[in-house]
């Protein structure tokens, strides 16, 4: 498996077959049984702080205010609390959570947790995203609108993401590239390259050539 | 509601014992009560400044102990096993068979009063922390690891926050218990407090000074219970948030 520069890679699989596990090895809280991971060549297996993971539930610390949560990777860092403030202030705007700062996570909707918990993942490393699940949480109206800020935010961005999912629409409506894994023992059952053009909106989710790669993928699972 | 239930029970009481002409030695009015506890103001003050003194240190020592051990025990598994059984068994050993052999080591000065109320005080806080700390969610730590945490840093940002509910939740029994355990220990043997001065009216049957006793004790735990709960609202602000939703 692997994740260029820049590029959006979604991996889908039944349940259970072992996708969160990947994920725990990638960002180095698991060791594999076999094989490694390589970072931009250096060799990363079983090592933390590299790069950024987001969990299905938003995580978010009932005590912290929005702005104090999303800081926490920076202070885990080593940043003072004022430097990681001033760093993460910024961002509020893009990720459509300015003027609620000083809020605590309890006062916000599912979907702004999810959005304050991207951005403590964007904050902690923006080169390389783990998104297990993100909007799995959320309503199905939600969720699509999530989907549809999600792109918009990333074509602004130059992260390589790596995002699981179990909707194919999903899938196939942010990632450049597939991968479809089969029950345990997971393999890769499938490589699929999504060609479709970019920005992608509404319109994609009738084009032709979206419905034939979601048959493609539903076909296979 | 709790107010006027009370308040009717009062009443019943006083009642009864005016239509019955019950002797104040065996069961005095509430007015008697109040009475008793008029007169006697000076004396009563000096024993509760005892009593409270005691309890007081009994509880710093305690809460200081009990963080510690839990402490301890959570960050090494090992010391957890091996001493949460023994915790669980000190609590099966009636304080009131214990306490007389404080006496016997450490006479009848404040020393075996303060460790009665360490004894009360102690597990509710130790075992509230423990099982707190344990109760963190598991994905908050892997996500704090993920990051690249240390266990310092793990302890500070997310576990003890996380513990704090239920360590006050611990710290309001403890606070609710230590009181009565100083009265306890002064019960078997003491010059001054609380527990001492009802042994003396219990025997001289000054029945309405006993339940004057009774009265502070009550409200004096009250107290303590309260304090700590507004020392509660004032730590955990986002706490209110969530019950107000």
């Amino acid at each position: 498996m692997s994740l260029s520069e820049g590029e959006f890679v979604a991996i889908i699989g039944p349940s259970g077959c072992g996708k969160s596990t990947l994920f725990n090895i990638i960002s180095g809280l698991h060791l594999p049984d076999a094989g490694k991971v390589f970072i931009d060549g250096e060799d990363y297996t079983g090592r933390t702080g590299r790069v950024s993971y987001m969990h299905q539930k938003d995580l978010l610390l009932p005590w912290r205010t929005i702005l104090d949560n999303v800081c926490l990777p920076l202070i885990v860092k080593g940043l003072s609390l004022k430097e990681a403030r001033a760093r993460a202030r910024p961002h509020f705007e893009a990720f459509g959570l300015a003027g609620f700062e000083e809020h605590y996570p309890a006062q916000l909707s599912g979907g702004m947790r999810q959005r304050a918990a991207l951005l403590r993942t964007y904050l902690f490393a923006s080169d390389i995203m783990l998104l297990d699940e993100p909007f799995g949480a959320l309503d199905a109206l939600t969720r699509r609108k999530m989907q549809f800020w999600l792109l918009s935010t990333l074509s602004r961005y130059q992260t390589s993401v790596l995002l699981i999912t179990h909707d194919v629409e999903e899938a196939l409506l942010l990632a450049d590239r597939v991968y479809v894994l089969s029950e345990r023992p997971a393999r890769v059952k499938l490589e699929l390259k999504v060609d479709l053009p970019r920005p992608r909106s509404e319109k994609t989710l009738t084009a032709p050539a979206f419905v034939a790669l979601k048959r493609r993928l539903l076909e296979i699972l | 509601m709790a107010a006027a239930s009370f308040c009717s029970f009062l009443l019943l009481w006083e009642g009864t014992v005016r239509f019955f002409k019950i002797e104040a030695w065996l069961l005095p009015a509430p007015t008697a009560v109040l009475a008793a506890l008029g007169e006697g103001w000076p004396l009563f003050w000096k024993h509760t400044f005892v009593t409270l003194y005691e309890s007081l240190m009994g509880f710093v020592l305690a809460v200081a102990l009990a963080l510690a051990l839990a402490l301890t025990m959570d960050a090494l598994p090992l010391v957890r096993r091996a001493l949460y059984p023994l915790l669980v068994t000190t609590q099966t050993i009636p304080i009131i068979s214990v306490a007389p052999l404080f006496l016997i080591w450490f006479g009848y000065g404040l020393l075996p009063k303060v460790l009665v109320v360490v004894l009360v005080c102690f597990f509710p806080v130790a075992v509230s922390l423990l099982e707190s700390l344990a109760a963190v969610d598991p994905d908050l730590i892997d996500l704090l690891r993920s990051m690249g945490a240390g266990r310092m840093a793990r302890l500070r940002l997310v576990k003890l926050p996380a513990a704090l509910p239920g360590l006050l939740s611990g710290l309001k029994i403890a606070a609710s218990y230590s009181i009565m355990g100083a009265v306890i220990g002064e019960w078997l043997g003491a010059q001054a407090g609380l527990g001492y001065y009802m042994t003396l009216s219990q025997r001289s049957f000054a029945t309405p000074r006993v339940f004057a006793i009774i009265l502070i004790i009550t409200v004096l735990s009250l107290a303590w219970f309260k304090v700590i709960e507004i020392a509660e609202r004032l730590i955990m602000p986002w706490q209110r948030l969530r019950s107000e939703e």
